[in-house]
């Protein structure tokens, strides 16, 4: 507990101290954002679309290779590598290149389908551990030049009598007084996330993470349902690239859904 | 000092005059016993007695007429004192008092007097008179030890005294040979213990003694000193982090009592600094006291009484405004404590000449709290500890020691956490971790006994001590039989070999033995010590002058440690290791000067199955720590303090993978301490001054830590995807200032 604390404490008094390290909400470098699955939680042999959000505004359209791998859980989140080498039983999903689009070089990947084995659950013996359920992991790796960078995400395996399964929270929009906003530029002003009506389901505490191209919103990441940012816009258009926001909005049990906006 | 010369009484009672002296040493008030008083002119002289008291019997006519009469002290080691009376003044008046000033000594000994123990040889000691005026340690006994050899460094803002390059968990601590949970108040700032009611500081390192176990690493120990008894004592002190008070008096003849009490408020300086900021709000400010009781009497000459209570409290609550950026799951409300109390009743019984016991029993609680928005970690314990020991001389050649050594704890977990997954000193975000609850009662046993021997054969210059402990720990069901044996040579008064090995076994971290967050399975960690040891003494005879040699050699072999497993094993007994070293303390004496140079060269390794052997966390392959002092006169002193540290190692982070369900990045470790930070180097100054007056005696101090503001880096803080780091750097430049006062 005592190093526990420590570890905590030291992260917030640097954090609060000169910090010269990277801002998380800041798009630039080649960085994967989210994942969408259309069903965060599933059933055994079950086909789950998986839509990586990926971002390199930096990389101006330059070729990206990636690679999609799938393999049951060992452990990740019990400390094990969220990797698939050396698993036996991984599969390969899909392998190619993609080109991210200008101006804002930000863009929801057409999905890769990774199918569910069958027999994921088979090690369990009671309906009540297939009821809690076991992940499977999905890993993509992306490399341009010498960038190469790596995700994953976890697709929770539940039983298929499991009525009330995860759903993923729906994020509309990204709006300011009402409307997409197109301030720039401008002065700073309120942003508000949108979420679609049973977004949040019972037991749910939504977080939503804000990212930026250019300009800087004032948090990173807001708690709750329709969250509020305060975004001041870049001084002048950039050259280059086009100005792109960013919203993901996830329920921390695998759901998830981004917005991505240019503003004009 | 001085002298307190007082003249209580003279009467004229059919021309006998009678003079009563009164001696005390100035700013102490000590009186003086046995010490020759001369009073002229009559060139006649009287003892003071056991109270400090003299008394002259003479006629008035002895005094032929004379005007003046003339008191005089002169004795080794104080300053000269006249004073002249008139005879007129004295009939019926009571005289002014004169002041007599103690000559100044070594007293600000900086120096470590670690006088080898002769009974126990793998320990040093640290005593107060040295601890307290000891450059960069700001008067604390626990930050003193890191001037001893063998004595790792440690990060700033940690609360670990490693040692020989074992574990920080390795290390027990104990408090009059009963354990505490900690010793140092929360980030390391100051020890648990008020200074001034600590006698002495122990260390005991590679090779100690059947008495002591449950550690593979070493023990450190701090004793509290006896109540002095002769009469009232008290002192205030207050300097940058904390004011305290400590207060003793005699209860009766044979008895005595103390409370000591100290309270921080270096956090309302600290919230003060970080109001402004827009992230982090210090709700309540970083805040630690502790209290210290102490009662013991004689009921008979054979048998002495002792209780000691003695509690510590920490706090910290602040307030995230948004989650953390590299880990949201910490955010909102936050809050940290730690409490804890003991009683420990002591009671000595001399039997007969040759046997003697002793029996010590820990009565306490300990409260621990870790809390965020969601999550929690309350635990509450009962502790009794007990110690006993029978003592006995059975001929001049052989005497032995017979003990117990028991350790119960009731403990209450509430626990919801994630889980947190740490490797080469490299951890996993909090918020990538499986949320885990737990709420468990528990009792635990840990008993062990110990039976030492010191056997002299005819050749008396050889001591050997075929010592044995027994282990039982009901959380791992294990026994454990460990021979403890040593052997001393004394070659002649001035040199000294002694060696000493065992086997040693150490219970499992709690949380690693929990049933959620742990292995039930698990095994105690073990060690084998092997230490040869050497001192050279060439001191002049009865002299404290000159210089000491201590050498010790020193191998440890571990098997068993607990490591994660990343698995929902947890942890499993994989991890084995060596530490293996050469450590040495020189020390002189020239008055007014005293230096002492101490130096450590070892080598500490761990091997895994999955990563082969790797340095250990606290590999550090050179300390050197050079102290020097010199007395000033005028009750100066002035104080330097260098250490150097081979760099501590770090394990690299190669990569990371994002994690889409929470959104955190999870690093990827390189080869476990494979780089090593920047060798550490630090001076501290320290200038100290007394003023003494009658009663009284005012001290103050200035202790500038890190005097040429060098920027040591202590550890890493990494990006979000840990592609790049900023360093976190060691104190600056800090001076520090403390006065006290004191009767």
């Amino acid at each position: 507990m005592n190093k526990l604390f420590l570890f905590v404490f030291a992260l917030s008094v640097v954090s609060c101290g000169k910090n010269e390290l990277p801002d998380y909400k800041k798009l630039g470098a080649l960085s994967v954002l989210a994942i969408e699955a259309d069903s965060p939680e599933a059933s055994p042999g079950d086909v789950v679309q998986l839509s990586p959000v990926v971002t390199d505004v930096a990389g101006a359209g330059r070729t990206i290779e990636y690679r999609v791998t799938a393999c049951p859980d060992r452990g990740v989140f019990l400390g094990s590598q969220p990797t698939c080498e050396g698993v036996a039983s991984a599969v390969s999903i899909a392998q190619g290149t993609i080109q991210l689009a200008a101006p804002i070089y930000t863009e929801k990947q057409a999905a890769v389908n990774v199918t569910i084995p069958a027999n994921l659950l088979d090690g369990l013996a009671t309906i009540a551990e297939k009821r809690i359920g076991l992940n499977y992991i999905v890993t993509f790796e992306y490399t341009a030049g010498s960038d190469r960078i790596k995700a994953f995400t976890a697709i929770l395996v539940t039983d298929a009598g499991k009525l009330d399964k995860n759903q993923n929270p729906t994020l509309q929009a990204l709006n300011t007084s009402g409307a997409l906003f197109n301030i720039f530029p401008g002065g700073s002003v309120q942003v508000d996330a949108v979420h679609a009506a049973g977004s949040q389901e019972s037991g749910e505490t939504l977080q939503t993470t804000w990212f930026s191209s250019d300009g800087v919103f004032s948090k990173t990441r807001v708690e709750g349902l329709n969250p509020q940012n305060t975004y001041t816009p870049p001084k002048s258009k950039p050259s280059g690239h086009g100005v792109v926001v960013v919203g993901v909005t996830r329920d921390n049990r695998g759901g998830i859904s981004a917005v991505i906006q240019e503003l004009l | 000092m001085f002298f307190w010369l007082f003249l209580v009484f003279f009467a004229h009672a059919n021309d006998r005059l009678s003079i009563e002296v009164l001696l005390s040493e100035k700013g102490t008030r000590a009186p003086l016993q046995n010490t020759p008083v001369f009073l002229l002119p009559l060139k006649v002289k009287a003892f003071t007695n056991e109270q400090g008291k003299a008394v002259f019997e003479l006629d008035a006519s002895e005094l032929n007429g004379a005007e003046y009469a003339q008191l005089i002290v002169q004795i080794a080691g104080y300053k000269r004192e006249e004073k002249t009376i008139l005879i007129e003044e004295l009939k019926g008046v009571k005289v002014a008092q004169i002041y007599v000033e103690r000559e100044e000594r070594g007293i600000y000994e900086t120096t470590i007097h670690d006088r080898l123990n002769k009974k126990e040889f793998s320990k040093k000691t640290l005593k107060r008179e040295e601890f307290t005026q000891m450059p960069g340690s700001v008067g604390d006994p626990l930050r003193a030890v890191q001037n001893l050899p063998g004595i790792n460094r440690p990060q700033q803002m940690s609360s670990s005294v490693v040692i020989q390059g074992s574990g920080p968990q390795d290390t027990q601590y104990l408090l009059n040979e009963h354990q505490v949970p900690l010793v140092f108040h929360f980030g390391g700032l100051s020890s648990i213990l008020i200074p001034e009611a600590v006698d002495r500081v122990d260390i005991f390192s590679a090779g100690y003694g059947a008495q002591y176990g449950f550690a593979t690493g070493g023990l450190v120990g701090a004793w509290t000193r006896p109540v002095r008894r002769d009469r009232a004592h008290g002192l205030a002190f207050v300097d940058v982090l904390n004011a305290g008070v400590l207060f003793e008096t005699p209860v009766g003849e044979k008895s005595g009592f103390m409370i000591a009490a100290r309270q921080s408020y270096i956090g309302e300086v600290l919230k003060f600094a970080l109001k402004d900021n827009s992230n982090f709000d210090l709700t309540v400010a970083p805040r630690y006291s502790d209290l210290t009781l102490a009662y013991e009497t004689e009921f008979s000459q054979k048998d002495s009484f002792r209780v000691l209570g003695f509690g510590s409290r920490d706090e910290l609550k602040f307030l995230f405004k948004e989650p953390l950026k590299a880990d949201p799951v910490l955010r909102g409300d936050f809050e940290s404590g730690t409490s804890f109390f003991r009683i420990i009743p002591e009671w000595k019984h001399r039997h007969s000449e040759r046997t003697q016991s002793e029996v010590s029993l820990g009565f306490g609680r300990d409260w621990i709290k870790f809390l965020t928005s969601e999550n929690y970690f309350r635990l509450q314990t009962h502790q009794l500890t007990a110690r006993a020991q029978v003592s006995r001389e059975w001929n001049p050649q052989w005497n032995s020691k017979f003990g117990l050594d028991h350790r119960f704890t009731w403990a209450h977990v509430d626990v919801r956490l994630p889980a947190l997954y740490r490797d080469g000193g490299v951890a996993n975000p909090l918020s990538a971790g499986t949320i885990r609850e737990s709420h468990a009662f528990s009792q635990t046993s840990y008993l062990g006994f110990f039976f030492k021997n010191e056997i002299h054969p005819e050749d008396a210059r050889w001591t050997f001590m075929p010592d044995v402990r027994v282990d039982r720990f009901a959380p791992t069901r294990e026994i454990f039989i460990d021979p403890r044996p040593g052997i001393r040579f004394e070659k002649n008064k001035r040199q000294t070999w002694r060696f000493s090995m065992g086997r040693y076994h150490q219970p499992p971290q709690p949380q690693e033995l929990n049933a959620t967050f742990g292995n039930p399975n698990l095994q105690a960690p073990q060690a084998w010590h092997w230490n040869l040891g050497w001192d050279q003494d060439w001191k002049k005879e009865n002299s404290v002058f000159g210089p000491e040699l201590s050498t010790d050699f020193f191998y440890k072999r571990l098997t068993k440690l607990v490591s994660a497993t990343g698995t929902t094993e947890n942890y499993a007994n994989s991890g084995r290791g060596y530490a293996v070293g050469i450590q040495t303390q020189l020390k002189c004496q020239w008055e007014p000067w005293s230096f002492s140079t101490i130096y450590t060269l070892s080598r500490s390794r761990r091997e895994l199955p999955h990563r082969g052997e790797f340095p250990a966390q606290y590999d550090q392959t050179h300390l050197l720590g050079l102290l020097a002092s010199v007395n000033l006169g005028s009750r100066w002193s002035f104080g330097a303090r260098f250490r150097y540290a081979t760099g501590n190692p770090y394990t690299p982070i190669v990569s990371s993978t994002f994690d889409n369900v929470h959104d955190v990045y999870i690093p990827e470790r390189g080869a476990f301490y494979s780089q090593r930070f920047p060798a550490f180097h630090q001076l501290d100054l320290r200038l100290d001054k007394k003023w003494i007056f009658n009663t009284w005696i005012l001290s103050a101090y200035l202790d500038i830590l890190n005097a040429t503001n060098r920027e040591h880096v202590e550890t890493w803080v990494y990006s979000y995807n840990y592609r790049e780091k900023q360093a976190v750097k060691g104190i600056p430049m800090l001076p520090t200032f403390g006065l006290k006062a004191e009767f």
